[in-house]
C-alpha cells in the first residue's frame, strides 16, 4: 500500500494553493487556446512552454499537463462543434459528435464528454495507485518488435473506421507513412525527399497537414453546401443529457476507461489509439451499429473516456523509463529537462511528489473542467456561433497563423494549401483523410522500431511472430482485418461520410 | 468506361505515387531487411502502395454496382486554397496585418462586390484581432507590417 500513500502524498502537495492556481491557470488557458482552430495540444504546450521556465519542477509540469489537457478537452468541444478535431485524438469525436450537434444535441454531446472524462479520471488515478510498479514492468517489456507491430494494428484499426474499401484506407495509411519519411533520417543523417530544400529537412509539419486535410476541407464544405448552418445550442439547459443518454453511456465509458489504460501505457499508443481503438469497438458490440456516424452518444462517451485515461497513463512511460509516448509527451520531457530533472526508471523513488503529484492535479484538473468549463461551453460557443461568414475568415486566419506559428515558416502554410487540394481529389474518390495524418504521426516510429527489430533479429521477420506480446497483436490485427473482410461482418448500408 | 471511376483514378493515384516512392527511394542507401538504409522504408512503401493501388483496379474491374463521382461546386475550394496560397506568400514580408487582410478579400471574393463595406469591416477587424491576441497577447514572433 506504499503507493496508496504516495497518491495521498501527491493529494497534499498538488492541493497547495500556488499548484491549484497553476493547474486551473494551464486548464483555461489550454481551453482558451485549443477551443481556437488550428492550435492542437501540442502547439498549445510548444507556444506556452517557456511561461513555465521561471516556476518549480512540479507547477511547471503541472500548467503544462493543465494546458494538454484543457486543449485537448477544445478538441473535442471544436470536433462536436465544428466537425474540426483540434487534436488527432479528437478524430474520432467528430464522427458522432457533430452529427449529435447537427441534430441540435450538442449540449449533451458535450456533457458527456466531459463526464466520461472525468469518470476515466477517477477509475485511472486508482488503477494507476495499485498498478504503477507492475504496469512499468510490462511496459519496460515492450521492445522494437512490439512497437511495430502494434503501430500496424493502430493503422489498420483506423482504416476500418472509414466506411470506405479497406483497400484505398489502408493505401492512405501507407502514403501517410511515406510522407511521415520526408526530411532528415535520424539514423543516418540522409535527407530524403526534400528536394534539397531546407524547409523541408525537419519533415511535413503535421500541423499543416492536420490543418490542409481537416480544417481547410470542413471551410470548404461549409462554403460549398447551401443548407443553412445547422442551429447549434441555444439554451444552456439544453446542456443536460437526458436519462437516456446517461444509461447509454455508462457501458461504453466503462469500456473506453478499461481500453484506455493499457494503451496509453505503451508508447506510440497514447490517446490517439485509445480513442480509435474504443470508437471501433463501440461500433463492433453496438446492438444497431447503424446508429453510428449519425449522432450516437456511445461514439462520443467511449473515446473521450479512453483519450482521457490513455492521456493519464501515457504520462507512465514519459516519467518512469524517460520515453515519451507521444508529441505532446515529448514537450513535456523538454519542459522537465529545462528544469533539471531527468525522468526514468529512478523519478519514481528519487521524485515521489513529482510523479504523484502530477497524477493528483490531473486529476484535480479533470474537475475544474467540469466544474467550470461546463458551463462556460455556453461562452465558447457564443464565439463559434457567429454567422458563417464572420466566422471562416477567422478560421481560415486562425489555421494559417496557427500553422505558420508551429515552425516559423510560411512554406508550411504553402504545404498546408497542397495537401488540402490532394485531399479534396483523394476525398472525392472516397478516400479517407484520417488513415494518412496518422500515418504521418506514427510513421517515424514505424520506421524506428522496423529497423531496429529487423536489426536485432538479422533481418529474420519472425520476431514478430516468437514473441509472445508481439505475436498476440498480429492475431489482434489479423482477426480485425478478416472480420472486415467476411461478409457477415460487412454493414449493409453506408452512413455518410462525416470525416471529410 | 467501368462503372467505378473512383476505384480507378484512386488506384492510378496511388499506383504513380509508389512507383514514384519506390524509384525516388534507389538514390538513397535501401539496404537490407537486416540493415535498413535510409531508403528502405519510403520502397517499401512504393511496394505497398502498388499493390494496393493494383487492388483497386481490380475492385473497378471486378464489382459491378455503379459508384459515380458526385458533382459539386469547385469555386469555394478554389478561393479557400487561393487565400490560403496568398496568406502564406505575403506573412513573410508584407506582414500578418496586409496577409490577415488579402486572406478575408479572397475568401470573400464571392461576395465582395455586392457587400464591399461588409467585408472590409471584416479583414480590418479581423486583423486587428489577430494582431493583439497572437502578436501582443501571445507575444508570437511575425513580422506586422511591410516595413
Amino acid at each position: 500500500m506504499e503507493a496508496l500513500t504516495q497518491l495521498v502524498d501527491g493529494f497534499a502537495v498538488a492541493m497547495t494553493l500556488a499548484n491549484l492556481l497553476y493547474c486551473l491557470g494551464g486548464a483555461l488557458l489550454g481551453t482558451l487556446v485549443g477551443i481556437l482552430p488550428g492550435i492542437s495540444p501540442v502547439v498549445a504546450i510548444a507556444m506556452l512552454l517557456p511561461l513555465t521556465f521561471q516556476v518549480e519542477p512540479l507547477s511547471a509540469l503541472i500548467m503544462l499537463a493543465g494546458i494538454y489537457y484543457g486543449a485537448s478537452h477544445a478538441g473535442s468541444t471544436t470536433a462536436i462543434m465544428l466537425n474540426m478535431p483540434g487534436e488527432p485524438s479528437a478524430v474520432v469525436i467528430c464522427f458522432d459528435g457533430y452529427p449529435m450537434a447537427r441534430q441540435g444535441r450538442a449540449g449533451p454531446a458535450l456533457a458527456i464528454a466531459a463526464l466520461s472524462s472525468l469518470f476515466a479520471g477517477c477509475a485511472c488515478i486508482v488503477i494507476i495507485a495499485f498498478l504503477s510498479p507492475p504496469l512499468a514492468r510490462i511496459a519496460l517489456a515492450f521492445q522494437a518488435p512490439e512497437y511495430t507491430v502494434t503501430v500496424v494494428l493502430a493503422l489498420v484499426g483506423v482504416s476500418m473506421l472509414s466506411d470506405e474499401s479497406l483497400v484505398k484506407t489502408l493505401a492512405m495509411a501507407a502514403l501517410g507513412i511515406l510522407i511521415g519519411t520526408v526530411g532528415t533520417d535520424v539514423t543516418s543523417g540522409t535527407a530524403r525527399f526534400t528536394f534539397d530544400d531546407t524547409r523541408l529537412s525537419e519533415g511535413v509539419s503535421f500541423v499543416a497537414i492536420a490543418i490542409g486535410l481537416f480544417a481547410f476541407a470542413e471551410v470548404c464544405a461549409m462554403l460549398g453546401s447551401d443548407v443553412p448552418r445547422p442551429r447549434i445550442l441555444s439554451r444552456l439547459r439544453d446542456l443536460m443529457p437526458t436519462r437516456e443518454d446517461l444509461r447509454r453511456s455508462i457501458m461504453p465509458t466503462v469500456r473506453g476507461t478499461a481500453i484506455g489504460v493499457p494503451l496509453g501505457i505503451l508508447p506510440g499508443g497514447g490517446p490517439l489509439i485509445a480513442s480509435v481503438c474504443s470508437y471501433a469497438v463501440e461500433k463492433k458490440v453496438a446492438r444497431d451499429p447503424s446508429r453510428f456516424g449519425k449522432g450516437a452518444i456511445e461514439g462520443v462517451a467511449a473515446p473521450e473516456a479512453a483519450a482521457n485515461s490513455a492521456a493519464f497513463t501515457s504520462f507512465i512511460p514519459m516519467l518512469a523509463i524517460g520515453i515519451p509516448a507521444s508529441t505532446a509527451m515529448a514537450l513535456m520531457l523538454g519542459g522537465l529537462l529545462i528544469q533539471g530533472i531527468q525522468p526514468g526508471p529512478r523519478l519514481m523513488t528519487q521524485h515521489p511528489d513529482i510523479f504523484w503529484g502530477l497524477v493528483a492535479s490531473m486529476w484535480i484538473g479533470n474537475l475544474m473542467l467540469l466544474v467550470l468549463n461546463l458551463p462556460l461551453v455556453g461562452v465558447w460557443i457564443r464565439l463559434l456561433q457567429l454567422p458563417y461568414k464572420y466566422l471562416y475568415p477567422l478560421i481560415l486566419a486562425f489555421c494559417c497563423i496557427g500553422i505558420y506559428a508551429f515552425r516559423g515558416q510560411a512554406f508550411d502554410v504553402l504545404i498546408a494549401a497542397g495537401v488540402c487540394t490532394f485531399g479534396y481529389v483523394m476525398a472525392r474518390l472516397d478516400c479517407s483523410p484520417a488513415p494518412l495524418l496518422l500515418g504521418v504521426v506514427l510513421g517515424p516510429m514505424f520506421e524506428e522500431n522496423l529497423r531496429r527489430a529487423l536489426l536485432v533479429s538479422r533481418g529474420d521477420p519472425t520476431v514478430f511472430f516468437t514473441r509472445p506480446i508481439s505475436l498476440s497483436i498480429v492475431i489482434l490485427t489479423a482477426v480485425l482485418v478478416l472480420a472486415f473482410m467476411l461478409p457477415a461482418f460487412r454493414r449493409p448500408a453506408p452512413p455518410p461520410t462525416v470525416d471529410a | 468506361m467501368t462503372a467505378r471511376p473512383k476505384d480507378v483514378y484512386a488506384g492510378a493515384i496511388f499506383i504513380a505515387i509508389g512507383l514514384a516512392a519506390y524509384f525516388g527511394a534507389q538514390q538513397y542507401d535501401v539496404g537490407s531487411a537486416r540493415n535498413m538504409g535510409p531508403g528502405y522504408l519510403p520502397a517499401m512503401m512504393g511496394v505497398v502502395l502498388v499493390i494496393l493501388g493494383g487492388f483497386s483496379l481490380a475492385n473497378a474491374a471486378r464489382l459491378r454496382t455503379p459508384d459515380p463521382i458526385a458533382k459539386s461546386s469547385l469555386e469555394p475550394f478554389v478561393l479557400v486554397v487561393a487565400s490560403v496560397i496568398a496568406f502564406a506568400l505575403l506573412i513573410d514580408w508584407a506582414g500578418l496585418v496586409v496577409a490577415v487582410v488579402a486572406l478575408v478579400f479572397i475568401s470573400s471574393l464571392r461576395r465582395l462586390f455586392s457587400h464591399p463595406f461588409e467585408i472590409l469591416a471584416i479583414a480590418v477587424g479581423l486583423a486587428v484581432f489577430c494582431v493583439l491576441l497572437f502578436s501582443l497577447g501571445l507575444g508570437m514572433a511575425m513580422p506586422l507590417w511591410p516595413w
